[in-house]
This record gives structure tokens, sequence and C-alpha cells, in this order.
């Protein structure tokens, strides 16, 4: 991952003061007791948490682009305080999961910029439901190769065992939002007016090349 | 900052193969134009999968040099979504299935594109009552052992699989089409950005 990401030999008192102080550089308030329970953990799954971020972030992904809708005020009204909490928690998952393996997600190249444009915020949320959903499929996909995301790469999987319906629940979920956020992001058409667009493309470029020859 | 897969300047190479590792890649083998062609023939067991396998292969469709024959085929699928748009059940996936039957012109990457969108669109009409054959439909297009194109419809169309793979009780096949097209949105997502 290439965010920044806890050292794996840190001990707890300082990652939870270098935490407080990168919150506290952001203005916002500390880790409340679950977040710093759950940052401090032995790593085990917290599902309840992981439940309540997957479904923030869809949330966020499901917003109609209307942004003065009720609905789309609704969505936003999470404080940028909660909107931190909530990328905290996906990246200290993230992290934890790197430490326990290669986790193949991706991350933002930088935090969200709480308060900017939406198109900032989409893009957040397009990243940061890959990195849940990635995080998620630790325990159902686990490579026995090394580190190999650069192209031209071989690996094999080999699971660790089935998926549960829960965790196909939350990849389904994961995978839905970020299909959303994603079309919100690109602005483009889709389904059948994205085949029209794109034959209205091909007529153009085909007119233009016959207008140069 | 927004990218079109369709609209770009790139004109002359009609296949960029570009092989991407999700959790991994079997023997990295590039797609060639005929295996695309043949898409739909290709024999796939990943129905019958056992394990979850979330390799992803993909390469990018890129702009072809637009010709009259091109131009009908894009425009016959075009109308055959359109059709299909006002149609339910098996009227609409008849419909639908003879888009598929469109003959494809050489040198047409673009065609891939319209084609899992044909198929997607078929499974998800089938998914309610013959998941099995949504699964079947869609599972060859999208074998790991396949590359498939860098593109929003293929996401959507693993989000499908998955769905009817659920649906049939393939969890394994379900965690690795979901896992593929999460991985497959992250890279778009990094084109767009």
């Amino acid at each position: 991952m290439s965010s920044s990401s806890p050292d794996s030999a840190e001990n707890p008192e300082a990652m939870q003061k270098r935490i407080a102080d990168e919150l506290a550089a952001l203005g916002e308030e500390p880790l409340g007791p679950d977040e710093v329970a759950f940052a401090m953990g032995g790593g085990g799954l917290r599902s309840d948490l992981d439940v309540s971020t997957v479904e923030t972030l869809a949330r966020w992904a499901e917003t109609p682009e209307d942004s003065d809708s009720p609905d789309a005020e609704a969505a936003f009204e999470l404080s940028e305080l909660a909107r931190a909490r909530v990328w905290r928690t996906v990246e200290l998952r993230a992290s934890r999961a790197e430490g326990e393996g290669e986790a193949e997600v991706q991350a933002p190249s930088a935090q969200p910029e709480t308060g900017s444009g939406r198109g900032v915020l989409l893009g957040f949320v397009v990243a940061a439901v890959a990195v849940a959903a990635g995080v998620l499929l630790v325990p159902v996909l686990t490579p026995d190769a090394g580190p190999s995301s650069t192209p031209d790469s071989v690996a094999e999987v080999t699971p660790s065992g089935g998926p549960s319906a829960e965790e196909l629940e939350m990849l389904s979920l994961s995978a839905r939002s970020g299909l959303d956020a994603l079309d919100r992001l690109s602005g483009e058409p889709t389904g059948t007016a994205r085949a029209e667009a794109m034959a209205q493309d091909y007529a153009d470029r085909l007119a233009s090349q016959r207008g140069r020859g | 900052m927004t990218r079109s897969f369709f609209t770009g300047e790139r004109l002359l190479v009609p296949l960029v193969s570009v092989l991407v590792v999700v959790t991994g890649c079997d023997d990295g083998s590039a797609s060639s134009d005929a295996e695309v062609r043949n898409a739909d023939a290709h024999a796939s067991s990943v129905g019958s999968a056992v394990k979850p396998d979330g390799t992803l292969k993909t390469h990018e469709i890129v702009p072809s040099t637009p010709t009259a024959e091109g131009l009908a085929y894009i425009e016959a699928v075009a109308d055959v979504l359109r059709s299909a748009d006002g149609q339910d059940g098996e009227a609409r996936i008849a419909t639908l299935r003879r888009g598929m039957a469109l003959q494809v012109p050489a040198d047409l990457p673009e065609a891939e594109i319209l084609r899992l969108q044909l198929a997607t669109r078929i499974a998800e009409a089938q998914l309610q009552a013959d998941p099995t054959a949504a699964r079947d439909q869609l599972a060859p297009m999208l074998d790991p052992k396949r590359s498939i194109p860098l593109d929003r419809a293929s996401a959507q169309a693993l989000i499908v699989l998955g769905d009817a793979a659920t649906r049939t009780g393939d969890d394994a096949l379900a965690a690795g089409a979901y896992a593929r097209s999460i991985r497959m949105m992250s890279i778009l997502r990094e084109e767009l950005e």
C-alpha cells in the first residue's frame, strides 16, 4: 500500500500518539475508545465496525449526484471528523492486513480533502471502498506468493477457506458501491446510452477520417 | 479529470495488452484478437470452480481506425439495446441474443465491450428465474484465465456473475468475481485520477 501506514514494529503508545498527532494536525478530535481499541487490538476482525464502515462508504457512493437534494445533504451531514474516522478505520485495517500477508488493496494517494469538491470525495469513496473490500478479501483469498502488484508478474491464489455468507454480502455491497461511485466520478453514460455514445463517437471519427482523406 | 475509453485519440494500435495482477495471475498469456472473437466459444470451467480465484488479467481497449462496417455494428448493437430497454422477460432476452449473434467486423476491439454489455444484460434478465443460465452466460467470457477489457463493462459483468454464482451456491466463484470487479474498479479509478 502506498499510503502512510503504521510501522508494524511501532509500540502501542507510540502508535496511539502518532495517530492522535495526525488527527490533531487535521484539526480532528482524538480517537474514541472503540477506535483506540481497534487500533491497538490484536488484529481480530471487528465485524460491527467493518459493517458500519462499508455502510458509510456505500451511503456516500449512493448519494444522488445533485448535491443540493435532501438525500445528498443527509449523506454529507457526516462531519469532517466522521469522515476522517471512517478513513482511519479503513486505513488501519489495511495496514494490519498488510502485516499479516499480502493485501492486494489500493489506497488513495492522499487522505480525502475534507470540505473540497465532490469529485475528490467520490474519488476517495471509490478508493476507500476498494480498500475496505480488499481488506475483507484477506481472509477469503490468501496468496501464497510474495507481493506481486507489478504488471506482467505471476502469482497464484490459494484459498484459506470458503467465504462466509456475510463476507459475500460485504463483497457484493462493496462492489456495487464502487461501481456507483466510479460512474459518478467518470460522469460517462452507462448502459444503452453508452452504446449510443460509442456509436456517435465512432461516426464522428469516421467522418473526420473521410474528411482528411 | 475524466478519461473516456472510447473517445481517445489513439487509433493505430487495436489492442494493447496490459497484464494486471490482482491476487495473482496464472500463466500470464496475453489475449489476442482471435481470442476476443472466439470469446463465447471458449469453454470454461469457471462455474465449477471450487476455490476462489481472484486472478485478473486485463487489456486496454484502444479505439480502432473507424470503418463503415465497424460503425454499422456499433449502431446495430445500440439499436438492440434500445429495443431491449422496452421489453421484458423472454422477449428481452431474445432481442439481446440477436445482438450477441451479430457478426463482429475485423479489427473492432470496441466490440468486446459491447458484447460484454449484451451478455450482462442477458444475465441480468435471467438472474431471477434461471441463475444457472445467467452464470453460464458470463462465466466463459470472464474466465480468470482470459484477459478481459479494462473497462466499466467488465466490472459490471463481474458483479452480475458474482450475483448469479451466489444464487447458484457457488460461493467461491462469487467471491472471486466480486474481488476481481473491485480490483478492476480500483484500476479504473487510478486511470481517472
